[in-house]
This record gives C-alpha cells, sequence and structure tokens, in this order.
C-alpha cells in the first residue's frame, strides 16, 4: 500500500542519480571518435579526386566498412547530444524546445540507420 | 502584462501620469523620444539594474547579474562558443554525408553528380572548410578531456592552450592534406 504522494516521494528520493549519463556517453562517443575520426578526415579528403567504383571498393574493403560503421554511429551520437545541449542552452519556450531536440534526434538516427544500411549493401553487395 | 518598448509614444505616458509623480520616475529626455535615466547620487555608488524604466513591469525591474556584454572576451571563451558553432556544422555534414553514402549505394549518377559538387572549386573549399571545423572540434575536444581529468585549469596554461589548439589544429589539417595527398 502506498501512502505516499507520488510529489513527496520525488523529494524523498532527491536525485534521480543518472545525472551525469548524458555527460559521460558524450565522452564515450569523443574517444570512439578520436581514432576513427582522424581516419575519416583522411579518407574524406580524398573523395573529390575519386572514381565511383574507387568509392565502392573502399567501402566494400571489411576494415573500411567496420570502421565507417563505428565513426557514423558515434558521430551521429555524439552529435545528437551535442545539439541536445546547444538547443536546451539556446531556446527558451519549453514546447519549441522540445521540438527541436526531438526534430534533431530523429534526423540524427535517420541518417545513422541509412548509413549503416548503405555502408552494409555495398559491403555485402546485395 | 503589457511591455511597451523604448518608442512609445511619451504623450500616451503622459496621459497615463507615469512619469514626474514621485522621485523614482523618469524625466524625459529633450527630443521627447526615449529615456533618460535619473539621476543618481554621486556620493553612494549604487548597484543598478541596466532596467529601471518604469513602463517594464515590476517583475523585469529586477536587478540582473552582468551579462556577457559585461565580460571580455578571452581566447578560451572564444575557442568555447566556437566548438559549439563547429559542431553545428559538424552535424549537418554528417546528415549531409549519409545522403552521399546512400547514392553511393544506391544511385551511381547522384553519387557522381555529388562527387562532382564537391570537386568543383566551391565545393572543395566547402569540404576543407568541414574538415577543418573537424580538426578544431577535435583539438578543442581534447581539452575538454583534459579538464575532466582535472588538469589545464591554471591561467598560464589556459593561455598557452588557447595558441596550442589552434595551431595544432592548423597542423592537423596539414597532416590530413598531405596523408590524403600520399593515398590518393
Amino acid at each position: 500500500m502506498e501512502f505516499q504522494s507520488p510529489l513527496a516521494r520525488a523529494r524523498g528520493l532527491g536525485s534521480a542519480h543518472h545525472g551525469a549519463t548524458h555527460w559521460w556517453r558524450e565522452r564515450i562517443s569523443a574517444l570512439l571518435l578520436l581514432p576513427t575520426g582522424l581516419w575519416f578526415a583522411v579518407s574524406l579528403a580524398r573523395l573529390p579526386d575519386v572514381t565511383t567504383e574507387a568509392a565502392s571498393d573502399w567501402v566494400a574493403s571489411p576494415v573500411n566498412a567496420l570502421l565507417l560503421i563505428v565513426y557514423v554511429v558515434a558521430a551521429c551520437y555524439h552529435a545528437a547530444l551535442g545539439i541536445r545541449v546547444i538547443m536546451e542552452d539556446y531556446i527558451t519556450r519549453r514546447p519549441l524546445r522540445m521540438t527541436a531536440i526531438l526534430f534533431a534526434n530523429g534526423t540524427l538516427l535517420t541518417a545513422a540507420l541509412f548509413s549503416v544500411y548503405a555502408v552494409l549493401h555495398i559491403a555485402l553487395g546485395t | 502584462m503589457t511591455t511597451r518598448g523604448r518608442n512609445a509614444h511619451p504623450t500616451r505616458l503622459d496621459q497615463r501620469g507615469i512619469r514626474g509623480e514621485d522621485g523614482n520616475s523618469l524625466p524625459r529626455s529633450g527630443d521627447g523620444v526615449g529615456w533618460t535615466e535619473p539621476a543618481l547620487p554621486r556620493t553612494t555608488a549604487t548597484i543598478r539594474a541596466p532596467l529601471t524604466r518604469p513602463q517594464l513591469p515590476l517583475m523585469r525591474q529586477r536587478p540582473l547579474s552582468p551579462h556577457l556584454q559585461a565580460y571580455r572576451l578571452p581566447g578560451t571563451a572564444l575557442l568555447s562558443i566556437s566548438h559549439r558553432i563547429s559542431g553545428v556544422v559538424l552535424t549537418v555534414g554528417t546528415v549531409l554525408g549519409s545522403v552521399l553514402l546512400l547514392a553511393l549505394a544506391f544511385d551511381q549518377n547522384a553519387f557522381e553528380q555529388l562527387r562532382d559538387a564537391i570537386a568543383t572549386p566551391i565545393g572543395r573549399g566547402a569540404l576543407w572548410l568541414w574538415l577543418y571545423a573537424f580538426l578544431f572540434h577535435l583539438c578543442h575536444g581534447v581539452r575538454h578531456l583534459l579538464w575532466d581529468i582535472g588538469w589545464g585549469f591554471e591561467r598560464e596554461r589556459m593561455q598557452r592552450y588557447v595558441i596550442l589548439e589552434l595551431v595544432g589544429s592548423v597542423l592537423l589539417l596539414f597532416v590530413v592534406f598531405v596523408t590524403s595527398q600520399i593515398l590518393t
């Protein structure tokens, strides 16, 4: 039997204990992005002078495909976390802020899923 | 709750009798437009809210803490806001990059068109700007990681790191350029 009101319970419990989760995940993804990002930067710099076949072959090689997937997922996740912080800081109106964050998260999730799908499609040759 | 701006017509204020009824209200400047701050006693140091205009509702007349314009903008602060701006640029680029990958997987003509667009001078400029934004964001990110382990808060180090980051990111850009040229 619960005699406490939800508010009283929330007050008694204090912190939800995942206040640092967002911060921590931002750091983990940042650490992942350090090596994969540098590798990606070098690869991206070659893009203007590459033929379609060469680009496809490059993505199709297993090491590149794996690194690319790790990079894209980490980058989109890190971006979603960072964009959220920026929006929380600068958008004062709460409904607009929540809408903007949802939109950003949705866009980045879609981008990550599509990218992974595209890489797998090239790498597995289906 | 009505908030009238600076350019509220003075005669309306007169009609409402806001002006000149007590010691706190404001005299009007000569041309009859805008406001003059009330003269303060010169002998006392008074901390005053920047907004003392009586036409603002009482809630808005509370003293404000100094905001951006009150502070010097040191290098660290400039890099901090650049970190955010570059983060937004990188996010947009990442979303566009997924379009590129999709094109490579499913529509080779579209990929070739996109690649040719990137190969134009403007395209190359945008690409290298994005790469520089990436490397700068990475350098400042490393500093954030160092801050997280409690390192680098001393004043001289803060200043030195501003230079170090800028030089480091340009250096990295050079390394990326050379490496990509060798590999191509």
